[in-house]
């Protein structure tokens, strides 16, 4: 990789620690309860308020910090899921193939006709939103594809000499599943880990944003959300609008930058072909 | 035209999907606490004396055992009865069918302004891959993509409408619609700075796709044949890359005109469009399931009528599918 | 068979009517992590009317040369030395220039890969492309050329071959539709990748005998690693080892006094010969030892052989082997 690309990395993995950082250590960075009216409505920034205050009082800047929790949460928390069940879904159908794997993957055919995005809120309406279920269900539902990608790959593997050789000397199925074919898909987990976590945390907020959980959840979809709907853009709101949404966007491109330099090393010939 | 069973395992398909989709959606609305009825009532916000009750149970059939029911919802899906809205208090299909009007006047003159674009785009960046320009043309679409479209919609409209006054800051039609009627016009100005943000960022997801489509044909044998042919860089580029290129970009293009929920709900929601989109953000705000599993169904019937078109046009396009199994 | 180091200039060829001179090409490729020598000082010249085959292995650098000669290598290759066409250098021209003669005057007859035609247009189109383009013949024309040149390339239905697109015709018939492709703008030399790879015998003798026929009164230089096919269209050989010439003469000196041990053993290995193969396999282009290189697999290669590496020396006549064996 080149210098630039790497000093990309570095910067984008270290916007990453400091979200995390902020998420962790939210009470100690600012001394506002995210809840509590602690101002008059509408203030400006000032010293007291760094990022000023909202419609009802409420200091911005913890809003924000504290907000980050819960998008972390649930981008975090899907792409995990979401991992689990495409690794090791994809694993065993792909290792064992033959009827088991037939009838998943008739399924998962199934499912990718049908589209995903509005049965996530269908089923979110009648679970009653809340961020696990949310992640819950993104995570569940966006496996499908990934599902695909590992077993493919598997499938390669499986047939590979090694895994003749180690089936041989008597290695049991799980364990050649767990100690060899594991770590040789681990760079695609990886990346679709990554790339899985931007697009599910951007969603969150997304839906957040659309209002589906109640709005006295306090993260930056519903900030953006009330900012915008108070008339935010004519009343010239922008230390409430803004900072929220800049959040967003800079973890975003930050995620979206660490999958991408991770799939140009992993599989060259997805980049920019460079020799 | 490709092979008939080819065609009747794809069908077969599209069949169980959306049979996949109803069970799902029958049992979601069974399972909610309370029934239908009763919820429905609840949403009117009266409460009806037990006898009623009772009497709408056995007109509508829900003291029927289960299985008779699941058949009946089968059977009122395909006559097009697909339930009552909570909140709207209107019949869910003829809701949806209104809005699906207004979603398209923005979403097809969008889709087909950012295939163009995307595709053209892309093609350009993969052809000249390994070149500075499309390092930094990649680089540019990385980003875009990584900025949320609700948060793309919120900033044209904060530069475009407020800072710059080109555009109205939403809706569908200005104040005047009250005297004057619905004024063309006057929709066509709304309509169209959604509408460039909506073909904006379609162009963007065409572009990968058209870029990577183009990698891998450049890389083929018959592109070193012409040119050792001695064809020009031009006639290369039309007659042998981008025929070829453009044949994966089909099905991506119709799969994208059919995910049209997902594509139109932030656009929709930010500038107030009075289409499906926005009908959708309104019915999870009201919690207004049985309008929601109704934009579903809808949805999913146009994933596989677009999953039908894409195979059909693909087989129109590309030769080797057209003989399929018969030739030599 | 002493021979002194022949000077570059005057390797393997005369010097009038020189239609191609290929003089000192080295040609490199850089990946990621190492530098791949694909061809070392190749020498190759060739007259008007003269037909030679370069003979060797996959992998010896044969398809880079042909394709150092029409341009068409990727844009990282570093390339060294000249390919003089008529005496202008070819490497040193533009696109615009290579490409008014490719296809035009120096026409390749690409090797005949699953893909190496478009499958989205017919094969007629593919082939009337060259007269349109080089503006020799406009559209309506260049279709009726077409269809008569597929019909003497043995079609027996012309029309209806032209309308026909690649994964519907076999193996024999695309070897066919490349050489009419090839030669629907008469040009002056044909470089032949390998034209009878994958054919069977039948079709083979059929390809063979229509190309040599077609380049009777042209330049060609073939490229295969078949004895048979070399035979029946060339009168010189050159035989290539990792990157380089090790032999190099007319067919006869090579083929009944072979030189060099590589050419001994691709001889012997042939069926009709004792299908003895030569042990061991050619060196990677990325590691290529000091000395000389086929020394590892040689039965003859003593210590001087695997330390020095030896010059082209011609020996009698034309005839000119990279070899030490006489010392």
């Amino acid at each position: 990789m080149t210098v630039t690309r790497t000093l990309v990395l570095y910067i984008s993995v270290a916007i990453l620690f400091l979200y995390a950082i902020i998420a962790v250590f939210a009470p100690l960075l600012t001394p506002w309860d995210p809840h509590a009216i602690s101002g008059t409505p509408l203030e400006k920034p000032d010293a007291l308020h760094p990022l000023g205050t909202n419609d009802t009082g409420q200091d911005i800047l913890s809003q924000l910090l504290y907000g980050t929790r819960i998008t972390l949460l649930i981008g975090f928390g899907a792409a995990i899921l979401s991992v689990v069940i495409s690794t090791s879904v994809g694993l065993v159908t792909g290792y064992y193939g033959g009827l088991f794997d037939e009838i998943v993957s008739r399924i998962i055919d199934i499912f990718m006709t049908i589209p995903l995005f509005p049965l996530l809120l269908v089923l979110a309406l009648f679970f009653n939103p809340s961020i696990w279920t949310m992640s819950i269900l993104m995570g569940a539902l966006g496996s499908t594809h990934g599902i695909r990608v590992v077993r493919s790959q598997v499938l390669s593997l499986a047939q590979s000499n090694f895994v003749e050789g180690a089936r041989a000397i008597g290695a049991s199925d799980f364990r050649i599943m767990t100690r060899h074919i594991l770590p040789n898909i681990m760079p695609i987990v990886v990346v679709k880990f990554v790339t899985s976590s931007q697009h599910y945390l951007v969603m969150g907020v997304g839906l957040s944003f659309l209002g589906l959980w109640d709005t006295t959840t306090i993260d930056w979809g519903t900030m953006i959300n009330q900012a915008y709907s108070s008339g935010g853009v004519a009343l010239g709101l922008w230390w409430w609008l803004l900072p929220p949404g800049i959040a967003v966007v800079g973890i975003s491109l930050a995620l979206a930058l660490i999958g991408y330099s991770f799939e140009e090393k992993f599989n060259p010939r997805v980049g920019v072909n460079r020799l | 035209m490709m092979t008939r069973t080819y065609l009747l395992r794809r069908i077969g398909y599209s069949a169980a999907a959306f049979f996949v989709s109803i069970t799902i959606t029958f049992f979601l609305l069974h399972l909610m606490p309370g029934d239908y009825i009763t919820n429905y009532f609840l949403s009117l916000g009266n409460t009806l004396p037990q006898e009623t009750i009772q009497q709408f149970y056995e007109e509508f059939g829900l003291n029927l055992p289960l299985p008779q029911q699941y058949l009946n919802y089968l059977i009122n899906i395909v006559q097009g009865h697909w339930g009552y809205s909570y909140e709207y208090s209107r019949p869910v299909l003829s809701l949806i069918w209104e809005k699906l009007g207004w979603t398209l006047i923005i979403l097809l003159p969008a889709t087909v302004i950012g295939i163009i674009a995307g595709s053209l785009i892309g093609a350009y960046s993969g052809w000249k891959t390994g070149t500075k320009k499309d390092l930094a043309l990649f680089n540019i679409m990385i980003i875009i993509r990584a900025i949320p479209e609700f948060w793309w919609a919120i900033m044209a409209v904060i530069i475009f409408s407020y800072y710059l006054g080109l555009f109205p800051l939403g809706g569908y039609s200005s104040i005047s619609v009250l005297y004057t009627g619905i004024d063309w016009l006057d929709v066509l100005y709304h309509a169209a700075l959604p509408t460039a943000l909506m073909a904006f960022l379609i162009a963007t997801g065409n572009y990968y796709v058209m870029r990577n489509s183009m990698i891998s044909v450049i890389g083929e044998d018959y592109i070193t044949t012409a040119r050792a042919k001695g064809l020009s860089e031009r006639e290369i580029l039309w007659h042998h890359a981008m025929k070829n290129a453009i044949l994966p970009m089909v099905t991506m293009t119709t799969l994208q005109f059919a995910s049209i929920i997902m594509g139109s709900i932030f656009i929709e929601t930010v500038f107030s469009w009075p289409g499906l989109g926005y009908l959708t953000t309104e019915a999870l705000r009201m919690r207004d399931l049985p309008l929601l599993e109704g934009i579903f169904l809808l949805d999913t019937l146009l994933v596989i009528a677009a999953n039908l078109i894409a195979d059909v046009t693909c087989s129109l396009l590309d030769p080797r599918i057209r003989t399929g199994d018969d030739g030599d | 068979m002493s021979g002194e180091p022949v000077p570059k200039s005057a390797s393997c060829g005369c010097s009038r009517n020189n239609l191609l001179r290929v003089s000192d090409l080295r040609v490199r490729f850089d990946t990621h992590s190492e530098e791949v020598r694909a061809l070392d000082t190749v020498d190759i010249g060739l007259n008007e009317g003269e037909h030679l085959a370069l003979i060797g292995e996959s992998g010896c650098g044969k398809t880079v040369l042909a394709q150092a000669i029409l341009g068409l290598l990727p844009a990282n290759t570093r390339i060294g030395g000249t390919i003089e066409y008529r005496d202008k250098n070819l490497l040193a021209q533009g696109e615009e220039e290579i490409r008014k003669i490719r296809g035009r005057k120096i026409a390749l007859i690409p090797q005949s890969s699953a893909h190496v035609l478009n499958p989205v247009e017919t094969v007629g189109d593919q082939i009337a492309e060259v007269l349109t383009s080089h503006h020799i013949l406009p559209p309506d024309a260049a279709r009726i050329e077409t269809t008569r040149l597929l019909g003497e390339m043995g079609f027996e239905k012309p029309d209806l071959a032209y309308r026909k697109y690649p994964h519907e015709i076999s193996g024999g018939m695309r070897e066919r539709a490349l050489i009419a492709m090839a030669l629907s703008a008469d040009p002056e030399m044909i470089v032949a990748d390998e034209p009878t790879a994958g054919l069977d015998v039948m079709v083979r003798r059929r390809v063979l005998g229509m190309l040599a026929e077609r380049t009777r009164d042209r330049t060609l230089l073939v490229i295969t690693h078949d004895l048979v096919t070399a035979s029946a269209l060339s009168q010189k050989i050159a035989v290539m080892y990792a990157g380089e010439i090790v032999e190099a003469g007319t067919l006869r000196e090579v083929l009944e006094s072979p030189s060099h041990p590589y050419t001994e053993g691709l001889l012997s290995s042939h069926p009709s010969r004792g299908l003895r193969p030569i042990p061991g396999i050619s060196p990677l282009a990325s590691s290529l030892p000091d000395g000389c290189r086929f020394a590892a697999r040689c039965p003859r290669a003593t210590c001087s052989c695997r330390k020095n590496h030896p010059e082209l020396a011609r020996t009698c006549g034309n005839h000119e082997v990279r070899c030490r064996c006489d010392e």
